[in-house]
């Protein structure tokens, strides 16, 4: 067989698709070995992490155009689990910035993984989602292109429908 | 039933179906699920006290082991494309590529081959199947990590272990008492040109 040597590149992979059943099929493996090895707080931290390092990767090759914290996190998630999210501000700074803000996630693809709620009731099943968000409102903050002046964001996944809460909630807090 | 041999009529119900399927299944970026990949083997990684060979063999069996369970589910599907003649296996497998990959699976994967045991090219001994990737899903998202670290570690296994698992999956469901054992000839982590994995069949006992 004559082939030049080529492994592929992202640029070969991004932009096609693939079911999303191989992800849902994993990730519930991945979550159980972390609950196993680690306490509920870092195996949530590790959860975050992974998905910081997926989008710090994808943001290498994806650039989205818009500048607004919604579209932005609406798009990523388009991309990445094929899902919208609502948002509602939870509260704001005294010169009425948004300082909480939720997004809520009514069809949560990851947590639809998940058959036994009961297993993992403890942990926030789609942190992941959560590390996705910040890594990518961060690198934006840090473009300095946003229109909300932020300098940082923390987000922490607060309710997960595989661990029993009725919808998934993701809450990103602003630094300004 | 499952029937001795596909026939024009299941080809046929095979094209469709597998066009439908994909069209209505929940999608997502290929390159992400690389990067999962990708990022769960780091995380692994972490946790075993820095043992990538560890941490790679982790996610392969739970990658093999996921997908036997999930897609048992499938089973009933795919019974009508189903057959007990092995020269059948590389028809279905290009439908169950095209089932997850949609019509992109062509740019990553060619046309798995039969190879019968008394094959002049079959090297084994025993039938089995030939599968070779142009590129690979797993090596494209680690070109910037140390590859030095990753080339004996027979990574494209995590899919190649998948894949040989469904196999098996579906010979159990047919009733065909085989055993697979998968090897991986060439890997691009290697220097290799392509990636080419040997599925080997195994006769077993009932």
């Amino acid at each position: 067989m004559n082939l030049e040597y080529s492994p592929g590149t992202p640029s070969d992979l991004f932009g096609k698709k693939v079911r999303l059943l191989v992800a849902q099929m994993t990730y519930p493996e991945l979550v159980g070995f972390l609950v196993q090895h680690r306490s509920l707080s870092q195996a949530e931290e590790d959860l975050r992490d992974i998905g910081r390092g997926i989008c710090t990767k994808l943001m290498e090759i994806w650039k989205p155009k818009a500048r607004t914290v919604v579209k932005l996190v609406n798009q990523l998630l388009k991309i990445v689990w094929n899902t919208k999210l609502k948002y509602r501000i939870a509260d704001r700074t005294a010169d009425m910035k948004p300082l909480n803000v939720q997004f809520i996630d009514t069809n949560c693809k990851l947590c639809q993984s998940e058959r036994e709620v009961i297993e993992y009731q403890d942990i926030r099943y789609c942190s992941a989602s959560a590390g996705l968000i910040e890594a990518l409102l961060n690198q934006k903050a840090k473009e300095g292109v946003m229109k909300l002046p932020y300098t940082s964001v923390k987000v922490e996944t607060i309710g997960s429908k595989a661990s029993g809460d009725p919808f998934c909630i993701h809450l990103c807090t602003f630094n300004y | 039933m499952v029937r001795e041999k596909i026939g024009f009529f299941q080809r046929f119900i095979a094209s469709v179906g597998k066009r439908l399927l994909w069209w209505r299944a929940d999608k997502m970026d290929l390159y992400v699920l690389a990067l999962m990949a990708r990022e769960t083997v780091i995380k692994y990684r972490e946790i075993l006290d820095g043992d990538l060979e560890k941490a790679v063999t982790l996610l392969k069996e739970q990658f093999a082991e996921s997908a036997k369970t999930f897609l048992s589910d499938f089973m009933d599907q795919m019974r009508l494309i189903m057959s007990k003649d092995l020269n059948d296996m590389p028809f279905m497998s290009e439908v169950a590529l095209y089932a997850i990959l949609g019509k992109n699976y062509k740019k990553f994967f060619l046309r798995p081959r039969y190879i019968t045991a008394d094959d002049p090219d079959n090297e084994y001994g025993v039938p089995h199947y030939r599968t070779v990737s142009t590129k690979c899903l797993l090596c494209s998202v680690i070109q910037d990590l140390n590859l030095e670290e990753y080339k004996d570690l027979n990574y494209g296994e995590i899919i190649s272990y998948a894949l040989g698992s469904l196999v098996e999956l579906i010979f159990d469901y047919i009733g065909l008492n085989y055993r697979v054992e998968v090897r991986e000839i060439h890997c691009f982590l290697r220097g290799d040109p392509y990636s080419e994995i040997h599925m080997l069949l195994f006769e077993t006992e009932k």
